[in-house]
């Protein structure tokens, strides 16, 4: 289990609006662990629209090696961060 | 042919699998211990290998090929059901599997474990002919029940013909394996480099499929890869970001390759070429083969597509009409070395005919030759539609609606009242129907203007990348 400081859990609690717009289920919840594993339409499209939702949310841009990071709901945490300037 | 290349680099990296390398000595250890697990007691003529994507499954193919018979490979992501059809319809009665979760239902199958320690001991070698079948891989077909397809030895043989021809892959080589096991280049991919002594890399199952290809092309460094070309469509913005100089070879095959697209992974590719394939199943994985050049290309390419090239050696092509008469633009069909003999149980006799003494295979696939001889694509034979009479290509619409927004876009069909319609599908967050209508109908006859359009963030695909179009019929027709 991965512990997140007050900005992270304020980051999580953004992009579970993301991901539940994303992945249409009012009632999901992620948690820094969550990957594409534990959610059934996770698939290779519906990941790509998930970044371009999310640099649209948080105001980033992603690079590449960026994207080929993002196992992990904690992965994109940190990356938001670092492009947000809130790490 | 393997076996040799495995006696000549015993050391040689031959497989990296789930972050392990294996040698050509280690891997066939493996597989003969896959071969020591077939029963001895009856012959086996068809081998289903359920497809993990472990050594184990990719031992069992090698297996299964040193053993004489015929593999049929069954998906672990297909429903139980689907499995269970293609076993029945292929007649196995073995199913070699790494896992003990196997989703087939009947018990009629026999079904060995090759992750078990034991060995029964193998003797049998099966006597086999050039005419017998190699694999058998299921296609969709109208129907809705899977189409069999059983590739020959001989069919096989011819298509990498061309390849030790044309190509010099080598034992320094790294392919990287992209494909599901019951997608026919997977063939190509695993077969190629293992006869030329390379290194196949397979792409691991998890996360985002073009992502992850290309995080492989670059941390591995690649030389030779065969993808569809849908990757590119999803990669297509971090495009310029992505340099990949150890790439010698960028194959296309399965679906259109859009100039566009290729223009893009061109600049990615300092040291690299790019080739397009074309070819179905039925004529063993691919037949026709077209050299990329950015500024050739840029006039040689329809409706954006980039052309089809040339049949390979051994493989002649006729284009013909609805009656069968050959024409300029019309339904291509092939004859020749690479076209197998019958689907599994003489089914869909009507794909084929024989003109001229030759037995030619119906494509569905309507094509036309250009200044250079080379075929170029214009779309399928069952895309044409009749609306009001009128017959209308699906793909004049959807590429006019593409010129228009730059946004992809499916037209489908639909029966209303006993009347045809179409109905556009766009893969978009929204869509500006009043807006298309308008540009439209400066370009189109009325008739050829959906009466509906609908969007989607994205288009659902099949197992093998492509759009499955009867997903979005069904979600919205």
């Amino acid at each position: 289990m991965l512990i997140f400081d007050q900005v992270a859990i304020m980051t999580i609690d953004k992009l579970q609006e993301v991901f539940r717009k994303v992945f249409d289920k009012n009632d999901l919840v992620i948690s820094a662990d969550t990957s594409a594993k534990d959610i059934k339409s996770w698939d290779s499209l519906t990941h790509l629209e998930l970044i371009a939702s999310v640099e649209e949310t948080f105001n980033v841009k992603f690079s590449f090696s960026e994207v080929m990071q993002f196992n992990t709901v904690g992965d994109m945490i940190r990356t938001i961060e670092k492009n947000t300037g809130n790490k | 042919m393997v076996k040799n290349t495995a006696l000549e680099f015993p050391d040689n990296k031959a497989l990296h699998i789930n972050g392990q390398y294996y040698s050509y000595s280690e891997l066939f250890k493996i597989v003969n211990s896959v071969y020591n697990k077939i029963p001895k007691e009856k012959v086996f003529d068809r081998i289903g290998i359920y497809c993990n994507n472990d050594v184990l499954t990719y031992a069992s193919i090698l297996a299964v090929n040193f053993y004489g018979a015929a593999y049929v490979p069954l998906n672990n992501k297909y429903p139980s059901q689907r499995n269970q059809r293609i076993a029945d319809e292929s007649g196995i009665q073995l199913i070699l599997s790494s896992s003990s979760e196997i989703k087939i239902i009947s018990e009629k199958f026999e079904i060995v474990s090759t992750a078990e320690s034991k060995d029964i001991g193998n003797s049998k070698i099966i006597q086999r002919s050039f005419q017998d079948v190699s694999y058998i891989l299921f296609t969709s077909g109208s129907t809705g029940k899977p189409k069999g397809v059983p590739v020959t030895h001989s069919n096989v043989s011819a298509f990498f013909d061309h390849f030790f021809k044309n190509y010099d892959f080598n034992s320094s080589d790294k392919f990287l394996q992209t494909y599901e096991l019951t997608f026919d280049v997977s063939v190509f991919s695993f077969f190629m480099s293992l006869m030329v002594g390379a290194c196949c890399y397979i792409l691991p199952n998890e996360g985002s499929k073009p992502v992850k290809i290309a995080e492989w092309l670059q941390k591995k460094h690649i030389t030779v890869v065969s993808m569809v070309p849908g990757v590119l469509h999803y990669l297509e913005k971090y495009l310029p970001e992505i340099k990949l100089p150890f790439l010698r070879f960028s194959f296309f095959s399965g679906d259109a390759l859009y100039y566009h697209h290729a223009i893009k992974w061109q600049e990615c590719l300092p040291n690299g070429k790019i080739h397009n394939f074309y070819g179905p199943t039925e004529t063993t994985i691919v037949c026709t083969s077209y050299a990329f050049d950015a500024l050739k290309s840029k006039n040689e390419s329809v409706n954006n597509i980039v052309a089809l090239g040339k049949a390979f050696k051994g493989m002649e092509f006729i284009i013909v009409d609805e009656d069968l008469k050959e024409c300029s633009k019309g339904e291509l069909c092939f004859s020749g070395d690479q076209v197998i003999p019958a689907y599994l149980n003489n089914s869909n006799e009507n794909k084929f005919f024989n003109y001229e003494g030759k037995r030619y295979y119906r494509t569905g696939d309507v094509a036309s030759l250009n200044m250079n001889g080379d075929l170029v694509f214009h779309g399928r034979t069952d895309s044409q539609v009749k609306i009001n009479g009128y017959r209308v290509e699906l793909m004049e619409i959807e590429n006019a609606i593409n010129k228009i927004t730059g946004i992809k876009t499916i037209v489908l069909c639909r029966k209303e009242k006993g009347v045809n319609q179409l109905v556009a599908c766009i893969e978009n967050d929204s869509c500006q129907e009043e807006l298309i209508k308008q540009k439209l109908s400066e370009q189109l006859p009325e008739y050829m203007i959906p009466v509906k359009f609908i969007h989607t963030a994205s288009f659902p695909l099949n197992e093998n990348g492509k759009i499955d179009k009867q997903a979005l019929i069904n979600a919205y027709i």
